[in-house]
């Protein structure tokens, strides 16, 4: 994908993304929504790795967020603090979009 | 006048309740990032960003099983792989600081201006007009060279559109090759091409390849990064259509968001937009993303520049501001 942010891959939004556009027709709706939805994912997705991730290793983390998003190797960088991170970002992931997911078909 | 209007246009009845969940699911989860890790917000400041600011253009979370299936295979995203990487760019470093040893010590480069001052000096500039004098043109020209390490010019090789500035919408994905398809295009990790759509017919220079064989990284690169500009438009094309339609095919240019400052490299890939839409341009779905004009109206005003680049070394995409002066020059 373009310039995925560094977690992209772990999250599998094909479910979430078919369930908005089969509820709304207009375009530029289902991409207003999407974007909304992204910036869901980026915080719970960050929240987690925050929650995982010794305090002492946070500025680090939040200093290669914030220069560049996009960089895998804060993804190394985090598999050496935490191992399984990609594990628990993973469910994270899922969880939330499962939330969302029913969040949203509730609405019909 | 081009002015930024608030978007008044009527949402659905649809999007209003969906929205108003995941407005409350975000509230949820940034409450809970507020609570749990206030010392760690301190550093997103300290970094100069707000948590919300965290988006390059193009940085998107969202993936499909397609695309995490396809990654999570793909032996690049091994700590292995990057750590070869790593290792090349190390190398390429060393290369560089050889170099530059036998040059004087370059002093600590600024940090770049904040995008809101960039594009405060492009409105400074533009100061209102709905078209621009050669002056204009020329103080915008150098303003997004120096910005961004390129050579912006609004006449390359004695050829130039009818605008430099105007008003860019959103256009659909283009077929690249004999039936490609919305299917086709999400499965080369094109961004919503079944929001966007494709177009029914080809664009005004054809299929990009002659098959989905022959479509090279390159090519599919373009029409994921392709402007619409008014060719018939353009001044001389009465009288050198054929020899301006081949010159004008996929030429690189720089889009900026005159409102944000956001801008992305692309290359013209079709013509248009008629000029009964009071449009001067259009953007891809991946263009209007990285100019951030690609949720509300889809439209917004922009700037568009060619890039005087022989060698082909801009690569298409965001662009972001850069330190050092050009190498290219």
């Amino acid at each position: 994908m373009k310039n995925p942010i560094f977690f992209s891959h772990l999250v599998d939004s094909e479910k979430l993304i078919l369930e908005i556009e089969r509820l709304l027709e207009i375009e530029t709706e289902r991409q207003e929504i999407l974007e909304m939805i992204d910036s869901v994912l980026r915080h719970a997705i960050v929240t987690k790795i925050l929650d995982e991730l010794d305090g002492k290793h946070h500025e680090e983390f939040v200093e290669r967020y914030t220069t560049k998003p996009t960089d895998r190797n804060i993804l190394v960088f985090l598999r050496e603090k935490v191992p399984d991170i990609e594990d628990k970002l993973r469910e994270e992931a899922k969880g939330v979009q499962q939330k969302l997911f029913d969040d949203i078909k509730n609405t019909k | 006048m081009l002015t930024k209007k608030k978007n008044t246009a009527q949402k659905s009845p649809g999007f209003i309740k969906i929205e108003k969940v995941i407005k409350k699911r975000h509230k949820d989860v940034k409450d809970r990032f507020d609570k749990k890790h206030k010392k760690t917000k301190r550093f997103f400041k300290k970094h100069g960003k707000a948590f919300e600011d965290i988006r390059t253009a193009g940085a998107i979370a969202l993936s499909t099983a397609a695309i995490a299936g396809a990654i999570a295979t793909t032996p690049s995203v091994t700590a292995e792989q990057i750590k070869a990487e790593e290792q090349t760019d190390k190398e390429d470093t060393k290369v560089e600081e050889k170099a530059k040893k036998t040059k004087t010590p370059p002093s600590v480069p600024p940090a770049p201006e904040p995008k809101e001052e960039f594009a405060k000096k492009i409105q400074d500039i533009i100061a209102g007009s709905p078209t621009l004098n050669s002056d204009q043109e020329k103080a915008l020209a150098d303003l997004l060279s120096d910005r961004f390490n390129i050579k912006a010019a609004a006449e390359l090789e004695g050829n130039r559109l009818n605008t430099t500035y105007g008003l860019i919408g959103g256009e659909q994905h283009l077929p690249r090759y004999p039936g490609d398809t919305a299917t086709e295009h999400y499965n080369n990790d094109d961004i919503y091409p079944q929001i966007t759509g494709i177009t029914p017919s080809t664009g005004a220079w054809g299929h990009f390849a002659p098959s989905h064989d022959a479509l090279t990284e390159d090519l599919r690169l373009k029409e994921q990064h392709y402007v619409a500009v008014q060719t018939f438009l353009a001044p001389g094309w009465n009288i050198r259509s054929k020899e301006l339609y081949q010159w004008f095919r996929y030429r690189k240019m720089v889009v900026v968001n005159t409102q944000t400052g956001d801008a992305c490299v692309a290359v013209i890939g079709d013509a248009g937009p008629s000029t009964s839409t009071g449009k001067s341009f259009g953007g891809s779905a991946e263009v209007m993303i990285h100019l951030k004009l690609s949720t509300g109206s889809r439209k917004g005003p922009v700037l568009i520049y060619f890039v005087n680049d022989s060698e082909d070394k801009v690569p298409l995409g965001p662009i972001e501001a850069k330190y050092e002066k050009p190498h290219l020059f």
